[in-house]
């Protein structure tokens, strides 16, 4: 039989998204740049804080939906995690894969200094 | 196929994988009762509305739905890889209740299947539906408006018996407007507020889409479209009535699409264009006011997710 999903895997070893000062991953899927900081603010660990039941990030989030510039500002912050995955095993850059644009920037944030480059569409 | 004919098919499978020595076991690891599911168990739970799960004195019970979520995750992965986690059952029913087939009068063959699956493979675009006074009083009185333009992608792979199925919200943009459109006087007039209250989110839902024909008269397929939001993981169900034209001769029929309506029940929600590839964008800019970006765009995005669920 295949291998259901993790029910709730990110608790134990991380951070679960939501709380008093909002919800971080909420916050990147309405694009509200002030919610996301002001999350921040308070608890800058929320910055890898993963969705309960998803396992789904902020960056996860915002990298699926395609918001280009939360994604810019999520890669700016601290501390944050590009290679953490969700309860499916997806992480950040497989979320991002439709968007070209983005799979470079999560690209460039982990490799700094080198230009990225589509595989096969021009020489890297 | 009938809920008998179906019971045996379920364990004819079960028989074939058993003899490979293949173990079974249910969600709690423990060894799975293949018997415990009967005849009668199927009929109770695809018998009636997925909405009412409970059949005359056929209550849905972990030991028995098992035995068709194991059936399901081996005999169609890529199904099964499709559901969500939040409504596991409704999803197994809807995928269930469009093989069961119940009301269906007209069986497809599986040459046909195949024939419609490769006719239908393309991009279902919506008519422009723009509504500028809904979208003044949603400025007005900050209500929330339709701000998308859902797009359906559907890719047939060689030899399946189902089809990939994407839905695509495209933000709305005025560049994704043809320029001397209305539609994008309109936008580029209300970008700003639309910037300010909506994010420039693609949301993509991806799944299944499985056939059946809808009627015997016209033997118009539905594609019954299971299908989850690839960030969020939230179920989307819906369904898609496809329009075709037959070209074919006595010997042999081609068949076409025109068009799709997605449907709930008996109400058409909205009307969609077939565009089988980019080279179609003369007939969408007569029929539509979309611009060749969003078409690019579209086209793109087919490629990008292609069969992967």
């Amino acid at each position: 039989m295949i291998a259901k999903p993790k029910s709730n895997a990110m608790s134990d070893f991380g951070t679960t998204s939501g709380g008093i000062f909002g919800d971080i991953v909420k916050y990147a899927l309405e694009n509200n740049f002030r919610g996301v900081d002001r999350v921040l603010s308070f608890d800058p660990a929320q910055i890898n804080a993963q969705q309960e039941g998803s396992g789904v990030t902020a960056l996860m989030a915002a990298s699926g939906r395609g918001l280009d510039r939360m994604v810019a500002h999520l890669l700016s912050k601290a501390d944050i995690d590009t290679a953490l995955t969700d309860n499916f095993g997806k992480d950040a850059l497989l979320h991002a894969r439709p968007f070209p644009m983005i799979v470079r920037r999560i690209m460039e944030h982990r490799n700094p200094g080198i230009a990225w480059s589509e595989p096969n569409i021009r020489p890297v | 196929m009938g809920h008998r004919a179906y019971h045996s098919h379920i364990f004819e499978s079960f028989r074939a994988w058993q003899a490979e020595k293949i173990e079974f076991q249910n969600a709690k690891g423990r060894t799975l009762i293949i018997d415990a599911l009967s005849k009668d168990d199927i009929y109770g739970f695809l018998g009636k509305k997925e909405l009412a799960p409970l059949g005359p004195k056929r209550k849905i019970e972990v030991t028995k739905f098992s035995v068709l979520d194991a059936f399901f995750q081996k005999k169609y992965p890529t199904l099964a890889s499709s559901f969500a986690v939040e409504t596991p059952i409704v999803e197994l029913t809807s995928i269930f209740q469009s093989f069961f087939a119940k009301e269906v009068d007209a069986p497809i063959s599986p040459r046909e299947r195949f024939e419609i699956l490769k006719s239908i493979d393309g991009v279902y675009i919506p008519k422009t539906r723009i509504s500028v006074a809904e979208l003044r009083k949603a400025m007005k009185s900050s209500e929330p408006a339709e701000r998308t333009i859902p797009v359906f992608l559907v890719n047939s792979k060689l030899g399946q018996n189902h089809c990939v199925i994407h839905k695509v919200e495209f933000p709305f943009l005025s560049k994704y407007m043809r320029v001397d459109s209305s539609e994008y006087e309109v936008m580029a007039r209300l970008q700003p507020w639309l910037d300010r209250h909506a994010p420039e989110e693609t949301k993509i839902y991806s799944g299944i889409g499985i056939l059946s024909p809808s009627d015997y008269v016209s033997r118009s397929p539905t594609l019954a479209c299971v299908m989850r939001d690839r960030v969020i993981y939230r179920p989307c169900l819906t369904t898609l009535a496809i329009n075709r034209v037959d070209h074919g001769g006595i010997d042999e029929t081609i068949w076409a699409t025109n068009g799709a309506y997605e449907q709930s029940g008996d109400d058409v929600w909205r009307y969609y264009f077939f565009c089988r590839d980019a080279n179609n964008y003369a007939k969408i800019n007569k029929n539509f006011g979309y611009s060749a970006d969003f078409l690019n765009d579209i086209f793109e995005m087919k490629n990008t997710l292609g069969s992967e669920v």
